[in-house]
């Protein structure tokens, strides 16, 4: 994962040849938990949890009457195991397979909601205005609009 | 065709079938309990109605979010085709029970459906009568 750490030219062209592999393809460690895949996946993408330290999860989980302004509630049971799976994951769990491309930008107790406002988001997805306005891609948060395999944690450079 | 295949055809020809009488039992499971609240809710119930089912789909509500003022903005003017969540931009399965036989077949994602989509879109919850026309609508297509 050094590669992140580079800025700039460098940086790109290590993420070039260290993508090459797979089509261009980078992977992401999808959520593999069932429940969680149900739960966040039947109205969105289930957002990789490494990509969120864990106390952005546990703020969204604990939350979720409210959620980026949808009643998204669950039952107590529900939401505590997701909340333990994505916190378990989060791109700051130990000897988790965070992306620490992400994590670099979080502040040190910053607790970000969405991860399109991540500069690391922002700096590989700096579009025109007709690309998001696509009819099919609707929000920045529908990876799968442009990701064909997102959900297995392919998020290739289409 | 050799035994084997005629054996699954044999299981096939009772599964598919079956599955799909749990499926309707599980659904007419579901309208009772709506019946039993709407009755419960108003002596006067006189049953559920397809047509208002699909007034109610077609009606642009406003009530809520600017992003889904009607059914028809993330579910399309024909339920027999997928949707969109006009949210988040995730394809929706169809709503229509002949095309997508799995549909209201399970009381709790029902009940979770319909308190989110209500709210976001009429502004306000769904009776029992409405959660019944809806279904009944929904089952006819």
């Amino acid at each position: 994962m050094g590669q992140f750490w580079m800025p700039g030219a460098l940086g790109l062209l290590v993420l070039i040849f260290s993508t090459a592999g797979h089509a261009g393809g980078k992977f992401v460690a999808p959520v593999t938990d069932a429940a969680t895949q149900k739960a966040c996946g039947e109205c969105h993408t289930a957002f990789p949890p490494g990509l969120l330290p864990a106390r952005s999860w546990a703020a969204l989980l604990d939350d979720l009457s409210d959620h980026f302004g949808e009643d998204a509630s669950l039952s107590m049971d529900q939401a505590a195991h997701i909340k333990d799976y994505l916190v378990t994951h989060a791109g700051d769990a130990p000897g988790g397979q965070g992306l620490r491309e992400f994590m670099r930008w979080v502040a040190p107790s910053g607790k970000p909601r969405r991860i399109t406002e991540n500069p690391a988001f922002l700096r590989k997805h700096d579009f025109p205005a007709r690309v998001w306005q696509a009819p099919d891609v609707v929000t920045k948060s529908n990876c799968q609009a442009c990701h064909a395999g997102a959900a297995q944690g392919w998020l290739d450079d289409d | 065709m050799t035994l084997p295949r005629i054996a699954l055809a044999a299981v096939a020809a009772i599964a598919i079938p079956l599955a799909a009488m749990a499926a309707d039992a599980d659904r007419s499971a579901i309208l009772k309990r709506y019946a039993d609240l709407a009755r419960a809710a108003d002596s006067g119930f006189a049953g559920f109605s397809a047509a208002r089912g699909e007034t109610l789909y077609r009606t642009t509500w406003a009530g809520s979010d600017a992003r889904t003022p009607s059914c028809m903005s993330c579910h399309t003017s024909d339920p027999k085709q997928p949707g969109r969540n006009a949210k988040t931009g995730r394809p929706i399965d169809p709503a229509a029970v002949s095309v997508n036989p799995q549909r209201y077949t399970d009381l709790t994602e029902v009940e979770k459906h319909f308190a989110r989509d209500c709210k976001s879109v009429l502004g306000r919850d769904c009776t029992p009568q409405e959660r019944g026309d809806y279904l009944t609508f929904m089952i006819g297509q």
